[in-house]
């Protein structure tokens, strides 16, 4: 099985993270269009073909905060990964990232629970993302009692 | 709290930071967190230490304060 080690699979999430932000920024300038044609596409469940504008208008800014989020994620990931990579893993700082991060999370979910409405198959994505937040909240946990944890035991003379 | 008296036995000892670091077998650093009341914990082996080097007793350097 491939095994790398610990630097070289931060520097590998460090890259993965970096590309998706530049992504990210890319799409930003196609955002428009593809939201367009995502309510013009039948999928297997409906059609949108009796959406009003005032439908499209409310996809296109739900769109637009559903990006804001995962942008947002994305962002304090990196700052997480910077942290880990000088080594200041059990930190409250990184503790902090890790909440950011979750709630950004749950936000994706909102955003995606709203497109819903005209996008059945969104429902399930807020239900992943939802879940996702929750086991970020878990690790944020254990992060966070591990820190305390490392700071007793730092002050232990 | 606890408050630690380290620096009132050091100085009845006439004794530095270096030297009790040298005898206890700690940090110059670790002992500096003791002296200013930043430790969470004590060893008991480090009390040991402390109390052999400073010839007392641990009432000497732990005591009981009111908040």
């Amino acid at each position: 099985m491939l095994k790398i080690s610990t630097k070289r699979s931060t520097n590998l999430s460090l890259v993965i993270a970096f590309v998706f932000l530049a992504l990210c920024v890319a799409a930003v300038f196609f955002m428009p269009t593809v939201i367009d044609l995502l309510i013009d596409t039948p999928d297997n469940i409906g059609n949108r073909s009796d959406i009003t504008t005032g439908g499209r208008i409310f996809v296109h800014i739900v769109s637009y905060f559903l990006y804001a989020f995962i942008v947002s994620a994305d962002v304090f990931s990196i700052l997480l990964l910077l942290r880990i990579k000088k080594g200041l893993v059990f930190t409250k700082e990184s503790v902090a990232f890790i909440r950011y991060v979750a709630w950004s999370c749950f936000g994706i979910c909102l955003a995606f629970a709203l497109l819903g409405v005209y996008f059945q198959l969104a429902l399930i994505m807020s239900f992943i993302t939802l879940f996702l937040c929750l086991c970020l909240r878990v690790v944020k946990n254990v992060i966070d009692e591990a820190t305390e944890i490392k700071d007793e035991n730092d002050l232990t003379v | 709290m606890i408050v630690i008296n380290l620096d009132v036995m050091m100085a009845k000892r006439k004794m530095s930071l270096n030297e009790l670091s040298d005898k206890v077998g700690i940090t110059l650093a670790n002992l500096s967190i003791l002296k200013n009341n930043k430790a969470k914990a004590i060893r008991f082996s480090t009390l040991d230490a402390i109390c052999k080097a400073l010839d007392c007793k641990v009432e000497d350097i732990i005591a009981y304060e009111e908040d």
